[in-house]
């Protein structure tokens, strides 16, 4: 397996079995964020400054009490906090903070 | 953002009201509450008597499109006749990683997640709302004024 899908795998198997608390960080390949990775295009100002931007610490919340899917919390641009559901398949997209 | 009616306390909320003011059971200890969007019709759409988010008349938003609740942060109930409790900062949903559909209600609750959740009090958004892919969704912090925020008075 190539060393990036390990990173992958193993930033994935991270978030999916955290502790309540721990934190991380979203890091996208390509600086986009994670609304951006999502549209796969340039978002609005306005919308790119609520965005989860690449570099933002995150603290994981709780794992969802129906789907088991991890809730992060964060800080936005603006200074509030905010909550977001991360779908498994974009848990790649936070290292966790050493 | 969005002007919002004032908030209707569901089946759930109004026992516990009434349970604690007349000295029948002890209030609930604090604890944080979350406010939930539904897509619900706007009229008839949602009934009073639900007392968990499991209830057949809401629909929330999906967690698939990166959707979760948000924390309300209200205000301790006002000292004043009618007493109100509103939400003191502006609440922020999303980014959503698909199209969440049109949200009409706010749903305040009493669980970051899950439909064991139980329901506080629904509140008709003044204008839907519906996010596309990437974007996020504001409402007003309360002020105490009627259409501010998501407030509730009793």
């Amino acid at each position: 397996m190539p060393k990036n899908s390990e990173g992958k795998s193993s930033r994935t198997e991270a978030l999916a079995q955290a502790t309540e608390g721990d934190k991380f960080v979203y890091v996208h390949p390509e600086g986009a964020g994670y609304g951006q990775h999502a549209k796969g295009d340039v978002l609005t100002a306005e919308m790119t400054e609520l965005d989860l931007t690449d570099g933002t610490e995150v603290t994981l919340l709780e794992y969802d009490a129906d789907s088991g899917w991890p809730l992060i919390e964060w800080t936005d641009a603006t200074g509030i906090n905010r909550i977001t559901t991360i779908h498994p398949d974009d848990m790649y997209l936070f290292q966790a903070r050493n | 953002m969005p002007l919002l009616s004032a908030g209707q306390l569901f089946q759930y909320a109004e026992q516990q009201a009434l349970n604690a003011v007349f000295l029948k059971s002890q209030s609930p200890a604090p604890a944080a509450t979350y406010m939930a969007l539904d897509t619900s019709a706007t009229s008839g759409g949602i009934n009073s008597t639900a007392t968990t988010m499991a209830d057949a008349s809401l629909h929330e938003y999906a967690t698939s499109t990166a959707y979760a609740r948000q924390s309300y942060g209200p205000v301790s109930a006002t000292a004043a006749s009618p007493s109100l409790i509103y939400n003191t900062g502006i609440l922020t949903w999303g980014p959503f990683t698909s199209a969440p559909g049109t949200a009409n209600w706010g749903i305040c609750c009493n669980a970051a997640s899950g439909t064991a959740a139980n329901t506080i009090a629904a509140y008709l958004l003044a204008s839907s709302r519906t996010p596309s892919i990437g974007d996020s969704l504001q409402a007003a912090a309360g002020t105490g004024s009627a259409g501010v925020g998501f407030l509730c008075q009793v």
